[in-house]
């Protein structure tokens, strides 16, 4: 349709796109989440302890 | 929906958490370097209670609401106790005396507070003790209360090993020695060991320290050890509440300052509300959702049973069911 409708006006107010408050918002968490977070990392699919790669005597435990 | 918000952040705490915690983490892993001696690996081979039960001991509201250590210490319980470090003065302070007491938080001020500081002699401008819920004792007169717990520390120490990671603050080292702590040395998990490039990897070279999946938070961790390095089949979970019971002040939680500086007024936005299997409401903010949501995803790998007799917070679900502590602790006085 934006081939048939061209405006011959200008407007005085900068319409903020969708994107860029969606960005806005995103980075706003971002500066929330650095000061949220817990006292230690969780890292997913991983065995509970890790011995080393000398130190494994046995296969870790499953993956998760 | 008002708690949307919470949920959101709460996914994304992994990655912030990260960022929040490694480099400081690894500064204290290699300003502890001297003074690490002992793997936490070790304390699978030491005399820790009698039996394969455990009970884990986290500093949630829980603890004081159901007077969970006086049940404790009144059942005689023979097993192993692990207390997380903020628990460690609501258990000297019942007559429980922990076989180990987990450390893991590389703030360079406040966890020492947990083992009491001898050089607070006035109440600090930080007011992170006096403003909680974890030690009520510390909101009536926070200078008295760490007086008092230094003595408890000092008395308890020589018979409490302290499974330090390789995180914590250099004053929290000091301390636990201080105070006849055996100390155990571990490494956080920071990230995949099979990655390239990885932190944990790379530590694990530097220092020959096992790597310990802690899954958010201390009383997480401590869970990690009773089962997956002391071996303990049999796991209860006390003060481990991931949460606040209705009716607190949303001052008095944990990340208040930090959720009302982000949200203004509309703060209140972040908090998750959950109606309990007890039928009771509780809230927490995103991170305790998202420590709710690790444990919830961890439990399913555990060589052991894991039962919260907690009787409050929001910790319930598959893998981890609600049992009363009386429940527990017949059961585990009744096993050879």
């Amino acid at each position: 349709m934006s081939q048939y409708l061209k405006g011959n006006y200008k407007l005085e107010v900068k319409i903020e796109e969708a994107q860029a408050a969606a960005d806005s918002t995103d980075a706003f968490e971002r500066t929330a989440l650095a000061r949220l977070g817990g006292s230690i990392c969780f890292v997913s699919k991983k065995a509970f302890v890790w011995k080393g790669p000398a130190k494994a005597e046995r296969p870790e435990k499953p993956e998760r | 929906m008002p708690s949307d918000l919470g949920r959101r952040l709460a996914a994304r705490l992994g990655q912030a958490t990260f960022e929040r915690i490694a480099a400081v983490g690894l500064a204290n892993a290699e300003a502890n370097r001297l003074r690490i001696a002992r793997s936490v690996l070790d304390l699978a081979d030491a005399p820790l209670g009698a039996g394969d039960a455990a009970i884990v001991v986290g500093a949630g509201p829980s603890l004081h609401r159901r007077r969970s250590l006086d049940r404790i210490r009144a059942a005689r319980f023979r097993g192993t106790i692990v207390a997380a470090d903020g628990a460690l003065g609501a258990c000297l302070r019942a007559g429980v005396v922990p076989h180990v007491v987990v450390s893991v938080d590389p703030h360079a001020e406040r966890m020492v507070r947990w083992f009491g500081d001898p050089a607070l002699t006035v109440p600090p401008s930080d007011d992170y003790f006096r403003r909680q819920e974890m030690d009520p004792s510390m909101a009536i007169d926070e200078v008295a209360a760490n007086r008092a717990l230094v003595d408890l520390v000092n008395r308890a120490g020589p018979r409490i090993a302290a499974a330090l990671a390789t995180s914590v603050s250099p004053s929290v080292v000091a301390r636990c020695g201080q105070a006849g702590m055996a100390t155990y040395w571990w490494n956080p998990m920071y990230d995949d060991y099979e990655a390239p490039g990885s932190i944990s990897r790379r530590l694990n070279e530097a220092n020959g320290l096992p790597c310990l999946n802690g899954g958010g938070n201390v009383g997480t961790a401590a869970w990690v050890l009773a089962h997956a390095v002391l071996a303990r089949r049999r796991v209860a979970l006390v003060g481990i509440d991931f949460g606040y019971p209705a009716g607190t002040p949303y001052d008095k939680t944990q990340y208040y300052p930090e959720l009302r500086d982000l949200f203004g007024d509309d703060f209140a936005r972040a908090f998750v509300h959950v109606d309990t299997p007890l039928g009771e409401r509780w809230f927490c903010d995103p991170a305790y959702w998202w420590f709710r949501e690790v444990f919830l995803e961890m439990v399913h790998e555990a060589d052991a049973e894991t039962v919260n007799c907690t009787e409050g917070g929001v910790l319930f679900g598959d893998g981890v069911p609600m049992v009363p502590l009386d429940e527990f602790l017949a059961k585990a006085d009744a096993s050879p």
